[in-house]
């Protein structure tokens, strides 16, 4: 997988500036090698932190989510078995913790794959959609902006949803529409495709 | 057909629009998937929505705090100090000594940063300690608790937890006598003990016996006081109540100093559609504080959805009660 095999840069034990795979930083990693370590952070510290802010939106919340996740993972390295990425592999402990953040204990971690969401380029959209759009999602109710964060970007279903927030399925599905449904009324000034009264 | 998932105007509601379209083969939808597939309107509606999901798709990402990575090594240097197990990787305190050199150059300063950061860190990336309002989430008036599901070892962990919060009730009595709301709380904690003991006969009897007598002087002490209907703590929204005073707020810790702890839900019910669980404390209704179970009613009395808010965990949370 092309994650595995990306190059990284290395600034370690090695000479300087030399090239390492991913499989061969995450060997280094496990021996404890903090530079090696460092790299795997550096790599993929933006998708972490962002999964926890989307899931959290409290930004001291999500800064805990993140450190821990990233602390949890390089003490439990022995257990990444390289069969995914490993930036997959933290993105999936750190998404599991900002979910566990947003309910109650008790509740068993729900599976899945390590992949991580694709996430392609932004658009060139005007800076104030983007804005507007960060100001609608703020408005939303916190449990609203959970379900339509891990519904539409994680792309988890209703029923993974309704197990890890130990609620209903059709409370998820609930939620979701309201929440789309304030989103498009919020943002309806940006979407100019004259649909936005249908949407409410 | 189900003519209430059709609008006057004759397109499907939006709610059931979005379930079509997330469930498209399901025949469950079957009657708006018939309506929709040739309605420009709903293709319209249903394209804007995609639109609106593909910009939360491309929102860009965050940046995380610049040191976080500093705090990151801080945290591991100390775990694996206090870790002498761990495997030692020769190769990661060199790397650790260019990474430090790197990002502390002047000795002072590092020893001062470090001694900071590693303080801070420490503190910051230990896991939450699971609040003990968290053990009510197995008391349902149905499955009459959850300690039929529990192996043995976790019965002895919940008894031991549930204990804490007996603890708490019963201070908080102690304190003001007539606190129903805490004497709420210690009669279901008592009631889940007894079933939890069932199932162990190992646990500490004594101990046990002592909890049962606490919860037995406060019913004949309370009895007293108030209405027989008020000792199981009151009832709205197909929930039980326990109103928080500063007391008991202060015995739970975790709690909000004012608001109304749910004790049980039961399933389908109001409060447990708006998405409230055993252990939540509900803070606000329609935006107001919220102390009784008065309030509750008096706010939704128009069977109008209202905004509720409560904290789980600390962590406040927010719904709608819709109390047809």
């Amino acid at each position: 997988m092309l994650a595995s095999i990306r190059a990284l840069v290395y600034t370690g034990n090695g000479p300087a500036g030399c090239v390492m795979t991913e499989a061969e930083l995450v060997r280094r990693a496990k021996t404890g090698d903090r530079a090696a370590q460092e790299e795997l952070y550096r790599s993929c510290a933006r998708r972490v932190f962002s999964a926890a802010l989307r899931i959290c939106r409290d930004r001291h919340l999500a800064e805990d989510v993140s450190q821990d996740a990233w602390f949890r993972a390089f003490t439990k390295i022995g257990q990444f078995k390289g069969e995914a990425s490993f930036c997959g592999w933290v993105y999936r402990i750190a998404r599991n913790l900002a979910i566990d953040r947003m309910r109650p204990p008790l509740v068993v971690v729900m599976p899945g794959d390590d992949a991580v969401p694709d996430r392609p380029a932004p658009p060139d959209f005007p800076e104030e959609c983007w804005i507007l759009l960060h100001s609608c999602l703020a408005k939303l109710p916190p449990g609203y902006h959970t379900v339509l964060q891990l519904y539409v970007v994680e792309g988890l279903s209703h029923r993974e949803i309704a197990d890890a927030l130990a609620i209903e399925h059709v409370s998820s599905r609930t939620q979701l529409f309201k929440a789309r449904r304030m989103l498009a009324e919020c943002y309806a000034d940006c979407l100019e495709d004259g649909a936005a009264e249908a949407a409410s | 057909m189900s003519a209430d998932r059709f609008e006057p105007g004759g397109h499907p509601d939006p709610e059931a629009l979005q379930a079509w379209q997330e469930e498209p083969e399901s025949q469950e939808w079957a009657d708006v998937a018939a309506h929709a597939e040739s309605c420009q309107v709903c293709r319209a509606h249903l394209a804007h929505l995609s639109r609106l999901d593909e910009r939360l798709r491309t929102l860009p990402l965050a940046d995380p705090p610049a040191d976080e990575w500093s705090r990151i090594a801080a945290a591991l240097d100390a775990h694996e100090e206090a870790s002498p197990e761990r495997a030692p990787g020769s190769g990661g305190r060199a790397g650790q000594r260019v990474v430090a050199a790197r990002t502390w150059p002047l000795a002072l300063a590092a020893s001062l940063i470090l001694a900071f950061a590693l303080g801070w860190a420490v503190r910051s990336v230990r896991p939450p300690e699971p609040s003990p309002l968290a053990e009510l989430r197995g008391l349902t008036p149905e499955s009459g608790g959850a300690a039929l599901a529990l192996s043995a070892d976790e019965v002895v962990t919940r008894y031991s937890r549930l204990r804490g919060l007996h603890g708490a009730a019963a201070a908080a009595l102690a304190e003001d006598p007539r606190d129903r709301g805490a004497a709420g709380l210690l009669l279901t904690v008592a009631g889940e003990l007894a079933r939890l003991e069932a199932r162990a006969p190992g646990l500490d009897s004594a101990e046990f016996a002592r909890t049962r007598l606490l919860a037995e002087r406060a019913l004949e002490s309370i009895r007293a006081e108030f209405p027989m209907d008020l000792l199981f703590g009151d009832i709205a929204w197909g929930a039980r109540w326990a109103e928080v005073s500063p007391a008991l707020a202060a015995a739970l810790e975790a709690a909000p100093a004012s608001g109304l702890l749910a004790l049980q839900v039961a399933a389908g019910a109001a409060a447990e559609t708006a998405g409230l669980r055993p252990g939540d404390v509900l803070v606000r209704v329609d935006g107001e504080p919220v102390r009784s179970v008065g309030d509750l009613i008096a706010r939704t009395v128009n069977g109008e959805p209202v905004s509720v808010e409560w904290l789980r965990r600390g962590v406040p949370t927010s719904g709608f009660i819709e109390n047809r």
